[in-house]
Parts: C-alpha cells; structure tokens; sequence
C-alpha cells in the first residue's frame, strides 16, 4: 500500500463526532496553510447569504479550517484558501491528500488577496496548482467555459480587484479542479455593522462587486453542478431523439 | 434352335484334326476296325469337348419396365406422417413402396434409393444410397449409374420443402414427383416466426410471421396476432390465404424492460386456430436515466459525472437550482437558468426512460393534482426503474409519507416527521445482490454521514443495506421493492460521494451494481435455451460472458439433457459462434420435453438454463407442398401426384409400357457336359481292353 493510500486510510479511520460533519448541501472549508491565509471574518457568512438568497442551496454555515491531512477533508469537497502572503511549502503527504482530495472530485478555489499581479503569493499559486494537478497549469478560462453560466450570465471580471479579466483554472479530466483568482474573491464580501462593504472595490466600484459576487456564485455552482449547464443546451436534443426512438414503434 | 461355338472355339481345328491324325495313324497299322472305331470315337470326344458348342433356342417376348424409386430423406421428410402417429414422411414413403412392390413386380422392376436431401438431420441415422447426394439433379445423375438401371421410369417421392432441383435444361425426362403428406386434411399448421434473437430496449425489432391453411383455397380469411403470455394482444394483421394457402404478416415489435421475454403468435384461418411461441432476449443499447435532483449538492454532482462518464448511460439530468421563493433580484436575461419542464417530463418523456432518480427531490411542489405522482407509479408499473435518493428535502423531511400513491411505491418505513440527520453511521450490508458489500469494507473504508432515519423494509420488500446510526438508530439505508413490472429503491444517504473520495473504485462500484439491479440488468441470465424452429427441434443455448456479451469462443461446458417422452436423454450442444451453441434433440418428439442445461465458463459456472416446450410439427408450417412441386415440374416436363393417392394400378399407369426383346429361352453347352469327359474316358477304356484281349499292345 503507497503512502498515498495509508494516509487517506488513516484519515477515514475514524468515524468524526456527531456536529463535525456539515449539514446542508453545501459546505466550505478553509485550507489552513498558515496565518498568511485567511478569509476575512465574515466574509463567508455574507457569500452564503448571498448564495441562499438567489438559490436552492443550504449552505453549511460552519466553515471549519482545516490543514491539509484532517479527516474531515473528506467532508469538505470544496476547499477554499485566501492568501495575502504566500504560504510555506507543504509537506509531501499534504500534498498527496490533496491530491486525492481533488482526483476524488474535490474543488479548491485560490484566492489571492494581496492585490499584486505577478508577486509572491500568484507565483506560489502557480507552483502550488502544479504540484496538486501535474502538468496541468493554471490557464484563464475560455470565455465560453460553462463556469460563466453555472448559475448568472457572467462575464467573469469582478472581484475586489481588477487584476485578471477571467479566472484562471488547472484542469483534471476536462474539470476545473484548481480554481485561481487574482481579483480578491473574499475581500468582496465583509460588510460592516452598518451593512457597508468593509473594503472597496476597484476600480469599477458596486458593478465590479457584483459581479464578483455573481463569479463566486457561479463558482460554487460549479462545483456542485459540474457542467450541467452544457447538458442543458443538449437535453432538448437527447429528449427529442429518445421521442423518436419511443415513436419508432410506430413506423 | 440355333447353336453357337464356346469360348474355345479357337481349338476346333485342332479338334478336327485329331480325329482325322488319329484315323491316318492307327487305320495302316492293321489294327482291328472296332479299335480303330473306339480311338476315333473318343478323339471325337475330345474334339467336341475342345469346341464348348452352344445350343439355344431364343423367341421375343415383353420386358417389364425398371423404374426406380428415389426417396428424399431431408428434414422435411422427418415430419410426421399424417394421421399415422410416429411415422415420418420417409417410414410412410418407405411403407407405401414396400406395400406396393409386390404387386408392382408383376409388370414393372422396381427398385427403391434413398438421398439425403436438404437439411438433413444432424444425427438421425437416415438410410442414403446416395450419402453425398444432397440435392435432386446430383441423386438423378447418380441414380443412372446405379445397379439395375438404366431405368425407364423415377418417382422422386419427397414432400418438397428445401428440395433443390437440377437446371431446367439439365433435367432427365422421365422423372414423376410423388408428393409425400400433401394429401392431408384440412387444417391449419402452427405459424412459423423468425424473430431476431435478440432486440435493444426501446428500439422496434421485426418479427415475420406466417402460417398454411392446408387445402386452403385463394383468398380465404386469416389473421395472425402476436401476445403477451398472459394474453396481450400486442400487434395483429388482417389477411387473406394465397394460392398455396400461406398468409404471412411482418410485426413490429418493442421491449421496454431487459431479459428473455417470450411471445406468441396466433394464427386464425378456415375456423381453426394455431399458435406458437418465440422469446427474444432484450438487450440494452444504452440505459437512460433522467436524474432530477433537488438543490444541487456534492452528491448530486459526483452522481451525475458518474452517470456522464458511462458511455453506457444517456443521462438526463435536471437539477433546481432555484426555488420559486429565491430571489436573484437580476433579470433573467442575466440568468442562465431555464424552467423546470415538469409537465413535459413526468407526463411525456419520462416513459422513454429506463430509470428515474429523485435526489433529494421536493415532491411537495409537484404533489397537486397527483398527476405527475401517478405518472412515476405508472412508469414503474410499465417496468421502469426508480431511485429514490434521500437528503434534506426527501423521505420524511419532504413529507413523502402524505404524497399517496407514492408513499405506496416507497420500500421502506417512512417516517411523517422530518427525518434527516447529520449523524454518521455505519452501514450493514444485507444478503442481496444488488449490495456491495466490499465497498464499505476494508482499510479506507468511508464514514459516510447524513441520511434520513428510514424505517426497516416495508412487506414484500427487501433490505439491500441497513444502517446502525452514531445515535443508536437503525433501520434500512437501502431496500428494494418491485412493482408491477419494475422496480423501486429507496437510498436514505445523500452522501455516497464519501465513497469516491475514499477512492479505490468504490463509489463506481457501488453505483454500477446498484443501478444494474434497478434496472433489470442484473436479473440476466447468462445461460439461456431457445428452441428453434426446425425439425427434428433443435435447441439453441446462448451464454453470456461475465460482462454479459455473447461468447467469443468456445470456453463454455455445457452439460444438458432433455427429458419427457421417452425418458431423459443427453444433448450435445456445439459452439455455432457469437455465444451460441446448438443442439438437435434426439427422438422421440412427442408432447411437452423440458431441456435443463448447466454451463460453466473457463471452469467458473455461469448458471443453469431450463426450457420446456412441444416440438412443432414441421408438416404445418412448411408452405410449399404440392403446389410447390408443380411449379418445379411443369418446366422440367415432368408429372407429379400425391402419394398418398396413389394406387399398385394408379403407378402402373404412369409407367411406361412394356418392351419386347429378344430372349434366349433354352440353351445347352454340351462340352461343359461331365458326361461328356467320362465318354471319352470310356471310349479310352474299352479301345484299351480290347487291344488287350486282341493281343495287341
């Protein structure tokens, strides 16, 4: 048995307690990868009011952090890290957990909250894609790709930055596992008691905002949905052919 | 009178001279004249012995006609013979030209062949002069060479079917085909059906049908009908006899659930009725799912790639994404999402699935009216196959125990409270062969959590997984039910994508298996007996790998007997090819048989096959007959009758005439005579002793 293997078996050996594991449909876990690495507080209790408001799904308000070789990993197939310093390099098993995270169907969306284009934390977001998903770099979406219309119509600018016109994606079996923006995905969302956003965005204010808001959503959606959005363009067409096949009878 | 010198011939001059040598010799030597008259009289003797003369007497007289009987011995003539139970055609042939002979030789030299004709049985052992002989112009070519001929007259005694005869401009003259069995009584054979062997789901497959009214005039009113064992009438065809009193009719068919299926085809003409049976084995070409979840979820979307990435599977899927009390405050131009199509699906398209899943699906909210709901029921009942996926919104959290009809369908305890728990729990895999129970085994097995706290299997329903919850509780997490002609599963945990991210092919496993029962895959047998439609019956045994494609080669065992009249006895099946292997059942063929046959593959058993059935009567279902038989002869200027119409004098009749020829009446070869050696013996003797008495050496 690989090293691999003994480490996800000694991860799922232990039946977790009873409130550890997320309810809803939903659930975000922060990757905890250091102190550089930290949504802002309350930043994810606004995106799941935001995410509860316009759809069908429950989030999981607890949103536990968790290092990399919790058992609860597998609880969680959506990982978030939001980092405004790049992290220190991981260990080899924590990269194999993840990678098994992300083989098994997992999602990991990268966040860069430094506000820099090309710094530290970028460069370690690209060893660091590479690494989970080998030779699979981070690439910009096409702008076709179906994350654009998992849930919104988007155009995918948006974010507490300007800093990348789409996101950029590392891919395993033609899905976006590695999910990587630039623009500050998190830093969007805290609001103060008064219910003003705590940080602004710029340089398009509100709009940019909001779509970065619609992006995140869509990126959620994604993740649970995968390409249904592309099924649906086809679904007239299977239904329209498995008529015709039912009408055969007839002939 | 009339004589003719032997074969030594060549020795009469010799003989001659003897005599005449033997006078010169001893007539100077002053012997006595009665010596010298013995002497001459024996060389005389010997002369005549020495020429073997022949004597005759010859006068003309009639010579009766040599008329050979060639008899076909193909499979059609192995049907029986009319109102004479356990005869064949061939015996009845047979009989009727032993009955006729002795009277027949008094004008006529007959003389019986067999050939083996067409579809010869494979292993009856059918008497054949002409073994090799298979088809009618080479038995009549070897018929001319064979002893007693040549022949002035053949009577071909054959019943028709599958016989093929020698080119027009080819054929002997002389030549009466006497048709065996055409002289029945009016009645109508079983309908003959050539069905593929096997159908996809979903998709039209053929099936030609078609029966003889015997003594059927042109035009007479029949019909034939395909059923449903239980009587269903499925397709039917309006038709009229034609000359040869045969109607047929095409059928388009359509099989809606896996496995073998048997059918039957009826046939109504001239007052009688007819049927037999046939089974096709339905196969998927593809299974179709039409997935319609809740909110979207983890679950949701590992179960849907798992579905997308089968190239076996056409997957629907619908997913809410959002609820009408949702509000994206954007206009929908700014929304990709689309209206849930429910009225389309549940009460248009979902009869073109093969299995429906509900995850984690609000039923509430298309409960009014209970149309859509007896749409599900009634697409069970068709044969479909339903997953019920439990979750937040499902099972007693999504008050399916009010929901009626469906409620009924559920086949498990379904609490009237919200039910879905956080908990974890363990799961107890149940004897059931929809259950896997490795994938929830083993080192790395997963802790799968949540589901809804189902009950124990509700009656006539059976338990696929138990789970034993953190809490204590326990109940079914997996139970399965059928109904009508299909299934239902109840799945309480929403949380099978746990069993990916444990890895090891778990989660594929467990959905394979889980959807290959629900949809009747997993019901199939790999070993099934088909009986074919000739005669002698044949029984065609088809087996499936353990991925349940036909054979590629003949690694299977098969060891089978048929039992019924006449006791058990074996079969010997031989590989034919694409996983089917053939056997002829041995005789005797009367009233119901029932093969069993056990079959491994590669050493492993691959299950038991068993098949009861009546052997049809081949008499009934061959069309061509006499009819068939005139068509051939009138070009080839030959005649045909009925046998069985045909009388000693009747036969005669059709004979030529006699001939006359010259024929030797008495004849004599007086030097083969023994007598005529102790002549010439005596002669010597008596010349000797009175040479002796007359003092003469």
């Amino acid at each position: 048995m690989n090293r691999a293997a003994l480490f996800l078996a000694s991860a799922l050996c232990c039946s977790p307690a009873a409130g550890e594991v997320p309810s809803g449909n939903f659930a975000l876990a922060e990757l905890d990868l250091g102190p550089g690495c930290r949504a802002p507080e309350g930043a994810w209790k606004e995106a799941f009011a935001f995410i509860r408001l316009n759809t069908s799904v429950e989030p999981d308000p607890e949103v536990p952090r968790l290092a990399p070789g919790d058992p609860r990993l597998v609880y969680h197939p959506f990982l978030a890290v939001s980092c405004s310093k790049a992290p220190p390099a991981l260990s080899y098993s924590a990269i194999t957990a993840l990678r098994l995270h992300l083989s098994a169907g997992g999602t990991l969306l990268l966040n860069n909250s430094s506000g820099a284009r090309g710094g530290s934390v970028e460069r370690w977001a690209r060893d660091f894609a590479g690494l989970l998903l080998p030779g699979a770099g981070l690439e910009p979406l096409p702008p076709g790709h179906v994350l654009f219309k998992s849930f919104f119509i988007s155009r995918g600018r948006g974010g507490r930055f300007d800093l990348q016109a789409v996101p950029e994606a590392a891919f395993r079996s033609d899905r976006a596992a590695v999910i990587y923006s630039a623009n500050d995905l998190a830093g969007i969302w805290p609001v103060s008691a008064a219910g003003a956003p705590v940080y602004p965005c710029l340089p398009g204010g509100e709009p940019q905002r909001l779509e970065g808001r619609r992006l995140f959503l869509n990126i959620v959606m994604y993740a649970l949905t995968g390409s249904y959005k592309e099924d649906a363009v086809h679904q007239p067409f299977l239904i329209e052919k498995m008529r015709r096949l039912s009408s055969g009878e007839a002939q | 009178m009339s004589a003719e010198l032997g074969a030594g011939w060549a020795l009469l001059p010799a003989a001659l001279l003897l005599p005449a040598a033997a006078w010169r010799v001893f007539r100077g030597r002053g012997a006595p004249r009665a010596v010298v008259r013995l002497r001459l009289a024996s060389f005389l003797a010997l002369a005549a012995a020495l020429a073997d003369p022949l004597l005759s007497r010859s006068e003309r007289r009639p010579v009766p006609p040599r008329a050979a009987f060639l008899l076909d011995s193909g499979a059609a003539m192995a049907a029986p013979c009319g109102e004479k139970p356990g005869l064949s055609r061939r015996d009845c042939a047979a009989d009727w030209f032993r009955g006729l002979s002795p009277r027949l030789s008094a004008g006529a030299s007959p003389a019986l062949f067999y050939f083996p004709g067409a579809d010869a049985p494979l292993q009856k052992e059918a008497p054949s002069s002409f073994p090799a002989e298979r088809d009618l112009g080479a038995a009549l070519e070897r018929l001319s060479s064979a002893p007693g001929g040549p022949w002035d007259a053949v009577f071909v005694l054959t019943s028709g079917p599958g016989l093929s005869f020698p080119p027009i401009g080819a054929s002997r003259p002389g030549v009466t085909l006497l048709a065996v069995g055409a002289a029945g009584r009016r009645g109508l054979g079983e309908p003959r059906v050539s069905a593929p062997p096997f159908a996809y789901l979903h998709m039209p497959f053929r099936v030609f049908a078609e029966a003889r009214l015997e003594r059927a005039e042109a035009g007479e009113k029949a019909s034939l009908e395909v059923l449903l064992p239980d009587g269903t009438r499925l397709s039917s065809a309006a038709l009229r006899t034609d000359a040869y009193g045969v109607f047929a009719a095409t059928f388009t068919l359509r099989r809606d659930a896996p496995g073998l299926a048997g059918y039957r085809v009826r046939a109504r003409a001239g007052g009688f009725v007819s049927s037999s049976e046939f089974r096709v084995q339905a196969v998927r070409e593809k299974l179709r799912v039409l997935h319609l979840s809740g909110p979207p979820s983890f679950d949701y979307a590992a179960l849907r790639a798992q579905l997308k990435s089968d190239p076996g599977v056409d997957l629907v899927s619908f997913v809410i994404l959002r609820d009408p009390e949702d509000t994206a405050g954007v206009p929908d131009a700014e929304l990709s999402l689309i209206p849930f199509p429910a009225h389309d699906i549940f009460l248009k398209d979902l009869r073109n699935f093969d299995v429906l899943i509900l995850h984690s699906f609000d039923l509430r909210r298309f409960a009014i009216g209970g149309i859509y709901l007896q749409a599900v029921e009634r697409f069970v009942a068709g044969g479909g196959g339903l997953l019920v996926i439990g979750g937040p919104r499902a099972f007693g959290s999504g008050g399916y125990a009010s929901l009626g009809a469906f409620a009924a369908l559920l086949p498990a305890e379904v609490s009237s409270s919200p039910d879905h728990s956080r908990e974890t729990f363990s799961v107890v895999p149940a004897a059931h062969p929809a259950a896997s129970p490795e994938v929830f085994g083993g080192p790395g097995a997963p802790v799968p959590a949540g589901l809804n706290l189902l009950g124990g299997p509700v009656g006539g329903a059976s338990l696929i997984y138990g789970y034993r919850g953190a809490s204590g509780a326990s109940g079914a997490l997996a139970a399965a039910r059928a109904h009508g002609r299909g299934r239902v599963v109840a799945l309480a945990s929403p949380s099978t994508w746990t069993l990916k991210a444990a890895g090891g092919g778990r989660y594929s496993a467990f959905w394979d298996r889980l959807l290959s029962f629900l949809d009747g895959t997993l019901g199939l047998e790999r070993a099934t007996l088909e009986a074919g439609g000739s005669y002698p019956p044949r029984l065609r045994l088809r087996v499936l790998d353990e991925n349940y494609l036909p054979l590629e080669r003949d690694t299977a065992t098969v060891e089978a007997e048929v039992s019924g009249a006449g006791g058990a006895r074996g079969l010997d099946f031989y590989f034919r090819g694409g996983g089917v292997y053939e056997a002829e059942v041995p005789p005797p063929y009367g009233g119901r048989l029932t093969a069993s046959a056990r079959v491994s593959v590669s050493g492993r058993p691959a299950g038991r096959a068993r098949l009861s059935f009546s052997p049809r009567n081949p008499s009934a279902h061959e069309p061509a007959g006499l009819a068939s038989l005139q068509a051939a002869a009138a070009p080839r200027g030959w005649r045909v009758a009925r046998m069985e119409d045909l009388s000693a004098e009747g036969l005669a009749a059709l004979l030529p005439p006699a001939a006359e020829e010259e024929a030797r009446s008495w004849s004599a070869a007086p030097g083969r005579s023994p007598w005529l050696l102790a002549l010439f013996l005596l002669l010597l003797a008596a010349e000797l002793s009175l040479r002796r008495l007359a003092g003469r050496d």
